[in-house]
């Protein structure tokens, strides 16, 4: 079973006989199975270890790496919508999000991605993902601006 | 901050369109008074909320600070760039982290977050610091632009020409009619008397009941007043219909005919924009989004011009003279018809606001539907394969049956809005009866007049069309606009390359070449040739060898000037490459590359591509010389062959061996060959290489090469890894260096040529 912890430096550390070396933690299914099958790879991008499931890591590992993972699966997580405006190519999104209101565009043919939980992610320009996580929670005004885009 | 650029930062993105200037201030301060050459934002905390973080680099000093609230905070971290020893990069679904390391500490200098929007400006800091640590120190001068740049490039990308100003597009539009202004002004003053005689009918009609037929059924106009009078009125109404189609004719004609022009334009204009563009414009945008723009876009404007501006414009004057005439004629009765208009008016755009999410998500339903199909037509091998046609007819019928789910709802919609105005409108009818009866069937005066009345509900009709067309004028405008857009988008593209027009034109060429610490990046992140220096002497014939992503490719493409390098220079014969006149230089230039391109037409043609007044026979000797001469002639068609799209199919050593011809022909003074890596068999690769051999012979050959036999026949090798030149020498030389790079690839090369050959 692996042993992880992380340094001063925000590093994730894996200790083996040989000593500790720097990874960085890949989820295999960032969406679907966040906490599960996370591959662990070195500087150079190599696997050097590989956790199936974090249930597995003792105490201190999970919690080393619920740290990095939450950096690394991080994406916008979006509670309301205050606008959405379409112009020539651009759709112009401003929303608010946990992280504070934000507005960001998409191509008028790229579509909010459909997960299989229900929520749904949206992708801007710049690649930074957007997630509402239920759209049937959002306040009616929200509901209303998304409706076209929602299933 | 009114600048075209910071009005789009200010619309777009929700961060400063440059470095606050107290964040200047204070960090110049903290750094000795250096300025600052490079800043981005780093946008999320630790916490992973949307911050304002500031990063900056001077000539020896980094600073982090934050804003928070428009208020600098106290703290500011400066670091000595000679400290830095380490940059860890850690990339995720939304978020970078950044770790940077000090020298002999422990600790991290600053982690910094930021989302995929500063990814640009923060990788370009990134890669000056990576630079740094590797020995080589980048200095710029102080500009906003890298940063403006950076963060705006995915918005450009999307959209190059940014601007939400609708107005500005239709004045530009119109702007293509100054030309025609003779035409323009037949043409609309032909749909403005068309438009106006429509309104005379109904007059003439409510005349001859009250001037005729009512004095005379009453006894008070004789037979032979009557008829002379109503057959004026009836040579009235003949010569105005007739008017009315005359003007009609020279509506439809004039801009029809005018429209054509102005589209015509447009795609000669875009095809000439085209070929000034950069190679970089070709490959940052799908091919056939710019067909679409010279193709169906201009089409598109076509329609705009010769009839919807007509339309439009007409549908409006229509309403307003159909609501002066009934209020002339009568204004009791012309106000109960205009004054629901506006009402009308309002429910059609009404309409049209709420149909819009619905075509959304029928658009949405129906490119999901084309997906399964364009993903599974090119697939079907696999489908097969794997005997998953099931699962796929499945998925495509919940798919059609989600669309069509979604068309169901648009035309329980509309349906359900069309009769309803329509009852509005026949509303407004019986309104107009309802008012009219009583003043018809009062006693004593009349003051309305049955030719009155009759006339009205004439009119009544006419109402219906132009409010119609106002109805569908957003979709008609929207639909011209955004192909506007598209079109002027690709004309307000700069070239990237600057041509000089006094350029040195060098003919004949010699052929020496010499690369001077050139550095290139397609974009400000990465750097692909990395301080690449060496001389080629005019005659030489050197091969480019190295893995694949070394950079190979790029050099050839920066010899021939596709791309402007970002540092260092390219001397032609001792001149900088920018300036040679473009086109003498390239006309000295020949390319075979790996995959040869035949344009659709004749082997004949192909071959005469670059000098199209080359004699027949040395077309011939050119074939000959590229050993194609003998499969030509054994087409049907010789030399007349149709080949390239829809032509007859060569195969790829026939097309090398073509392209090779053309080569030959053009007679170029450096020739950059692209040796193909697909092995063709032995009989073809010894002709192509015999044609090859006759091909470089006397020029300056930059080859990126593959084939043994011109890896020992090159004059020099040189080696890329990277993009940096790490070896250069003979073959022989080159082999003798322990654990050299070339050696390795030579090797792995040889082995698995025993393993073909096995």
């Amino acid at each position: 079973m692996p042993q992880l912890n992380s340094n001063d430096a925000g590093q994730l550390l894996l200790h083996s006989q040989r000593g500790s070396i720097p990874v960085r933690p890949v989820a295999c299914f960032p969406w679907s199975e966040p906490n599960n099958y996370i591959s662990l790879r070195n500087e150079a991008g190599a696997e050097v270890g590989f956790i199936h499931s974090a249930a597995e890591l003792d105490h201190s590992s999970r919690a080393a790496l619920e740290i990095t993972l939450r950096q690394t699966r991080f994406v916008f997580q979006v509670t309301g919508i205050e606008q959405v405006e379409d112009e020539f190519e651009l759709r112009t999104w401003s929303v608010k999000t946990h992280q504070g209101p934000r507005s960001f565009q998409t191509k008028l043919d790229e579509w909010p991605r459909k997960l299989e939980n229900g929520g749904v992610i949206i992708r801007d320009l710049s690649g930074d993902l957007y997630q509402i996580k239920d759209p049937t929670a959002l306040d009616p005004a929200s509901q209303k601006l998304v409706w076209a885009f929602m299933e | 901050m009114s600048d075209p650029v910071s009005q789009i930062f200010d619309r777009y993105l929700d961060q400063p369109p440059t470095l606050p200037e107290q964040v200047r201030r204070r960090v110049e301060q903290a750094c000795q008074d250096e300025i600052i050459q490079l800043y981005a934002l780093a946008d999320l905390d630790a916490s992973l909320r949307l911050c304002q973080i500031w990063v900056t680099l001077t000539a020896n000093h980094l600073a982090v600070i934050r804003v928070a609230d428009r208020h600098l905070d106290e703290h500011i971290r400066v670091i000595s760039r000679k400290r830095l020893e380490k940059i860890i990069e850690q990339p995720g679904l939304s978020c970078t982290v950044v770790h940077l390391l000090e020298r002999d500490e422990e600790h991290p200098f600053v982690t910094i977050r930021y989302t995929h929007r500063q990814r640009g400006a923060i990788g370009h800091l990134l890669f000056v610091l990576d630079q740094q640590l590797n020995g080589r120190t980048l200095e710029f001068a102080p500009s906003d632009e890298r940063y403006r740049e950076a963060v705006l490039r995915p918005i450009r990308e999307a959209q190059a020409s940014v601007s939400g100003n609708r107005l500005a597009i239709v004045w530009r539009l119109l702007g293509y009619l100054r030309p025609y202004r003779v035409q323009v002004a037949l043409g609309m003053s032909g749909a403005a008397v068309m438009t106006l005689a429509r309104l005379l009918p109904p007059f003439f009609t409510g005349q001859v009941v009250d001037q005729v037929i009512q004095p005379f059924q009453g006894g008070t106009l004789p037979l032979t007043q009557a008829w002379p009078l109503a057959l004026t009125l009836l040579g009235g109404l003949t010569a105005t219909l007739i008017f009315q189609e005359c003007a009609a004719w020279m509506r439809l004609r004039t801009m029809a005919v005018l429209g054509e022009h102005v589209a015509r334009d447009l795609r000669t204009q875009m095809y000439d924009h085209l070929h000034k563009l950069s190679v970089s414009y070709f490959s940052s945008k799908q091919t056939g989004s710019i067909i679409s723009r010279v193709g169906s876009d201009s089409d598109r404007i076509w329609d705009f011009i010769a009839f919807g501006v007509v339309e439009l414009s007409l549908s409006f004057l229509l309403l307003i003279g159909l609501s002066a005439v009934l209020i002339v004629l009568d204004w009791r009765l012309g106000l109960v018809m205009t004054v629901p208009l506006p009402i009308l008016l309002v429910l059609i755009y009404r309409n049209g606001r709420i149909m819009h999410g619905f075509f959304l998500r029928a658009w949405r339903k129906w490119s999901n539907l084309t997906d399964a199909l364009s993903d599974v037509v090119p697939g079907i091998r696999v489908v097969k394969a794997f005997d998953q046609a099931e699962h796929e007819k499945r998925r495509f019928g919940d798919r059609n049956e989600d669309f069509t789910d979604e068309c169901f709802r648009i035309h329980h919609v509309w349906t359900g809005f069309w009769p309803i105005l329509m009852l509005l409108v026949h509303s407004m009818t019986i309104l107009t009866w309802v008012f009219a009866l009583p003043r018809l069937l009062a006693h004593g005066t009349v003051d309305l007049s049955i030719g009155t009345f009759v006339a009205f509900l004439l009119y009544m009709g006419m109402f219906f069309y132009p409010i119609e067309i106002i109805g569908q004028m957003s979709r008609l405008l929207n639909r011209a606009l955004s192909s506007a857009h598209r079109i002027f988008d690709l004309l307000d593209t700069e070239p990237q390359l600057t041509e000089r027009r006094d350029g040195a034109q060098l003919e004949p060429l010699r052929g020496a070449i010499e690369f001077r610490e050139v550095t290139f990046g397609y974009d400000a992140v990465g750097q692909i040739i990395k301080g690449v220096s060496f001389r080629i002497e005019p005659g030489e014939l050197i091969g480019l060898v190295g893995p694949s992503g070394s950079g190979k490719t790029t050099l050839a493409n920066l010899l021939v000037r596709f791309y402007d390098v970002t540092g260092g220079e390219i001397r032609i014969d001792g001149v900088p490459l920018p300036e040679l006149a473009l086109g003498a230089f390239r006309r000295q230039v020949g390319m075979v590359l790996q995959d040869p391109f035949l344009f659709h037409g004749t082997i004949m043609e192909n071959i005469r591509y670059g000098v199209p007044e080359a004699l027949l026979s040395d077309v011939i000797a050119a074939a000959r010389a590229a050993n194609a001469h003998d499969f030509i002639c054994r087409l049907a068609s010789g030399y007349d062959t149709v080949v390239g799209e829809r032509g007859h199919t060569l195969s790829g050593g026939e097309r090398q061996r073509v392209s090779i011809a053309r080569a030959i022909l053009h007679n170029p003074r450096i020739l950059i060959l692209d040796e193909a890596t697909s092995s063709v068999d032995t009989e073809t690769e010894h002709q192509i290489q015999e044609a090859l051999n006759r091909l470089i012979a006397g020029r300056t050959v930059v080859a990126i090469a593959h084939r043994l036999s011109t890896l020992k026949r090159a004059t020099r090798l040189l080696v890329l890894k990277e993009g940096r030149l790490i070896e250069q020498g003979t073959h022989a030389q080159l082999l003798e260096i322990p654990n050299g790079v070339y050696r390795r690839l030579h090797d792995m090369q040889t082995q698995l040529n025993e393993v073909h050959a096995i």
